[in-house]
């Protein structure tokens, strides 16, 4: 015998500890370098594969223009947007202009065969549908993390960095529109990178429409360098400014100069049945009232 | 002979450690040490340049920007003082690349902060850059969130501002 059996286990137990703080140390940044180049095309493509396969939509019923929230009764903003079904065609252009805004990644041939893509608008008969930004959001009540928060400004918001993955937001969507990152994107060559404005969001991680969050903050610090009071003007989201018909509007329910407030004005305003109850930020125009 | 062995497996695992210390890319500062020795005291205080004249950001924008060598030029190709010129400094200046001061921007991705609405609020640069030495050897300190947080609640001094995550984080 070189060793006793004593020795032996403390060297191999001290060994093993240093293997495992050494394990643990802080790494660097990921470097981009591995990444293999995503294309348009192959955003388009599974843009397009996602059209084909269209999940259902559940029944329009009218509501009333959304008001002031009821967690923010003396905030002077209150973001959102409109789509307009009598000009919407259906085309897909804002999912194309929304993907390439926010960095949204691809998925892999898996998750596409279950129909689970990332893309934050979807399709649904021929409708855009994506996150609602209700006022009594339901996503936002069961965040263990405090990850899904609303702003005083209407946005519902996702804290990247704080979300841990639960996905018990997810669940609690009505219309399940929030999408979670199964794989690293960076690390299997599905990440398109176009916006260096918009983080990358990480494995494990959910994500889901911010209705433009970096524009409305950039905006706003420029508003308030200047010293102006910020209530949303010359900001439009990615998916409104795409839209070759002009049918989705961006603006601010409580500011009566705004474009949205305008054209709220004698239109039938609708939502999903099962958003309906909410408070939706973000509604249908169809038809007159 | 069993001291041997724990002496190794010691040295080992030193090795291990100063090995990720030494090779591995540093995170506390990506600033690259400049040719040009700067002390901020020298042209701030002494002198009473404002932060802008060579941040030229730092007032208005959202980066406070780094000055080129030509911004240093504009005042050193004159004899600034009544004393001779220092040889060292001319010949660093000489020598210098075009943007002899390069920083990469520490703030997280999912971090929005704007140099130009602080500024505005009448929060002085030092409010948060306030070890200027530490700066001028290349190596900042690190600010945290809770530093952010402490103004943001209004316990410094200040009026309280926004404290939504959905203001500065995206």
């Amino acid at each position: 015998m070189l060793i006793s059996k004593r020795t032996f286990i403390k060297s191999f137990g001290a060994l093993l500890g240093g293997l495992l703080l050494f394990g643990c140390r802080k790494q660097g940044e990921k470097s981009l370098s591995r990444v293999r180049p995503v294309s348009i095309p192959d955003i388009k493509k599974q843009i397009k594969e996602a059209m084909k396969n269209q999940k259902p939509l559940d029944s329009l019923v009218a509501i009333p223009v959304p008001s002031s929230l009821k967690a923010f009764p003396n905030a002077t903003n209150r973001f959102g947007m409109a789509i307009d079904l009598d000009l919407c065609d259906g085309c897909g252009e804002c999912v194309l202009a929304c993907n390439l805004e926010n960095n949204i990644p691809l998925v892999n041939e898996y998750q596409a065969s279950k129909n689970n893509y990332m893309h934050w608008i979807e399709l649904r008969d021929q409708i855009p549908v994506t996150c609602f930004h209700c006022g009594d959001a339901p996503c936002e009540k069961v965040c263990p993390t405090g990850a899904a928060v609303h702003s005083p400004d209407g946005v519902s918001a996702m804290v990247y960095a704080r979300c841990a993955g639960t996905r018990f937001c997810g669940v609690n969507c009505p219309i399940k529109i929030r999408k979670f990152n199964y794989v690293d994107a960076l690390d299997e060559g599905l990440q398109f990178i176009s916006n260096p404005e918009v983080p990358v969001r990480e494995q494990g991680v959910i994500e889901k429409c911010s209705l433009c969050l970096h524009r409305i903050q950039n905006a706003r610090l420029k508003a308030k360098t200047i010293g102006k009071e910020f209530l949303g003007e010359n900001v439009t989201t990615a998916c409104a400014e795409a839209c070759p018909k002009g049918a989705i509007l961006f603006g601010n329910w409580l500011d009566p100069n705004s474009l949205l407030y305008k054209k709220a004005r004698g239109r039938g305003v609708y939502t999903l049945s099962s958003i309906a109850p909410f408070d939706p930020s973000v509604v249908y125009f169809k038809g007159v009232r | 002979m069993k001291k041997g062995i724990f002496f190794l497996l010691f040295v080992f695992m030193l090795a291990l450690i100063f090995a990720d210390i030494f090779f591995s890319p540093s995170l506390a500062s990506n600033t690259k040490k400049t040719s040009i020795p700067f002390l901020h005291a020298l042209h701030g205080d002494s002198i009473g340049l404002s932060c802008e004249a060579c941040h030229s950001g730092a007032y208005t924008n959202r980066e406070a920007f780094m000055p080129s060598k030509s911004d240093c030029m504009d005042c050193h190709r004159l004899p600034l003082t009544e004393s001779e010129g220092i040889a060292s400094l001319d010949s660093a200046l000489k020598n210098a690349s075009e943007h002899p001061f390069q920083t990469k921007n520490r703030l997280p991705a999912h971090v929005v902060f704007h140099h130009g609405v602080h500024a505005k609020a009448n929060v002085s640069c030092e409010e948060c850059h306030s070890n200027e030495l530490a700066w001028d050897r290349g190596t900042p300190p690190l600010l945290l969130m809770n530093e952010c947080l402490a103004c943001h609640q209004g316990k410094r001094g200040f009026e309280a501002s926004a404290t939504d995550c959905a203001s500065c984080h995206r």
